[in-house]
């Protein structure tokens, strides 16, 4: 696989951290796309049930980090595990709230606070 | 006159500083005993260049080029270092200070510096004065998806040096624009179906892949205007594909659509954006922002 540029993959335990590696504020679609696909590879390579979406690099994201995090929430989800979004900026959390996706997935101030609500 | 402004604690040196740039008849010198002193200074009238001793009281050079950077990014830095201090000056050089002298070559090098550095400077400014006077510009692009992070950041400097926005509202703004630019590329020119992505999504890359290559799909453009002023932005997208009714979009909000991967470029534009019009074919939208204005009770209106 080759070195990813916008995302990072860090296990902790039977959880998944998917962290942005910067701020990705106008990432390109096409390699976003191929690039999550493949670190999702991780879930069943590393039997983690459970993930973390850590947007704390991002200033703002748009549709096609909401369609990366949907991908994963089905990924987890159809091994019967959880989403948590943590670290999300101010207007981060008005993206998630506009679609919607404050009412499934739960999002938290810290990672910590995220992978102890997984773990709990 | 361009006005060198010298700061150094020691008043030997301010002197030796100010007789070594008062050879040029064109420079006016203003004296600051340390960082601190130098900033009140520049409070009230901003120098063309600042000319520093690395090593004070209460703010020494470094941060003093760190504060200028920040405060007045026009303004540039020039330091002054004594011997076993490079390490420092390249730190400086890193934090923005435009140049340095070393105190040993200060008699020969010094004036001709800082004569070279507020050319640049000059060159610099001008260039920014002539942006500030540009309220609009257009482009055409490739269907090259990495320009169109590149258009946007350049978007979102321009909003914010216009004074239509603020950060928060330049980062809603740049939202809706990636958006709109995005729908424009892929489902506009490329003619790509969301529906196709929820399927097998390595056959939807290539796919991606195929129609970039392939006429009619690879000979189109997408053409961007924009206008800005203060208190209006206007940007106007256009694809040169078929064109599309947006009424016949799915509701992303609703419950039933929230595993959907697509659908959602529409609903930021129309978020974060005060109005977003699409022209009757379906392949050009006029994104409107407007000046954002607080009432007496901080409300905005």
């Amino acid at each position: 696989m080759p070195t990813p540029r916008y995302f990072k993959v860090e296990p902790v335990s039977e959880t998944l951290v998917f962290a942005a590696i910067h701020s990705i504020g106008g990432l390109v679609e096409d390699e976003a796309r191929q690039e999550w696909d493949a670190l999702l590879e991780q879930l069943s390579e590393r039997g983690a049930k459970n993930a973390v979406m850590d947007l704390g690099a991002l200033d703002y994201f748009g549709s096609i980090v909401l369609e990366l995090m949907v991908v994963l929430w089905k990924r987890v989800s159809a091994q019967g595990g959880k989403l948590a979004v943590c670290n999300v900026s101010p207007v981060g959390l008005e993206i998630l709230r506009t679609a919607k996706f404050d009412t499934i997935w739960p999002i938290v101030a810290t990672r910590d606070e995220a992978l102890s609500m997984l773990a709990g | 006159m361009p006005v060198v402004m010298v700061v150094d604690d020691s008043p030997v040196d301010r002197r030796l500083v100010g007789g070594l740039l008062g050879k040029s008849v064109n420079l006016r010198i203003e004296y600051a005993a340390d960082g601190e002193e130098a900033l009140q200074a520049m409070e009230k009238s901003v120098p063309n260049v600042v000319v520093t001793d690395l090593i004070m009281p209460n703010m020494d050079g470094l941060e003093l080029v760190a504060a200028v950077v920040e405060r007045y990014p026009l303004v540039p830095v020039i330091l002054m270092t004594g011997r076993g201090s490079e390490e420092i000056a390249v730190k400086a050089l890193k934090a923005g200070a435009a140049s340095y002298v070393p105190k040993s070559v200060l008699q020969t090098l010094l004036l001709d510096t800082v004569e070279n550095v507020l050319a640049m400077a000059h060159e610099e400014q001008t260039q920014v004065r002539l942006l500030d006077c540009m309220t609009g510009c257009s482009f055409v692009i490739d269907n090259e998806a990495s320009m169109i992070p590149a258009l946007v950041n350049y978007l979102r400097r321009l909003i914010r040096k216009t004074g239509l926005c603020d950060d928060t509202d330049g980062i809603r703004t740049c939202v809706a624009l990636e958006e709109a630019l995005n729908n424009a590329l892929y489902h506009g020119n490329l003619e790509l179906n969301s529906a196709t992505r929820e399927g097998d999504r390595v056959a939807y890359r290539a796919l991606v892949e195929e129609r970039r290559r392939s006429e009619p799909y690879r000979s189109r453009k997408l053409f961007v205007q924009v206008s800005v002023t203060p208190t209006h932005g206007a940007f106007v997208i256009r694809d040169e594909g078929q064109g599309f009714d947006p009424n016949q979009l799915p509701d992303p909000t609703n419950p039933a659509n929230l595993e959907k991967l697509s659908g959602r470029g529409l609903l930021l534009m129309r978020t974060f954006m005060d109005d977003v019009q699409f022209n009757e074919r379906g392949n050009e939208v006029t994104l409107i922002k407007k000046k954002r204005i607080l009432a007496n009770n901080g409300r905005t209106n």
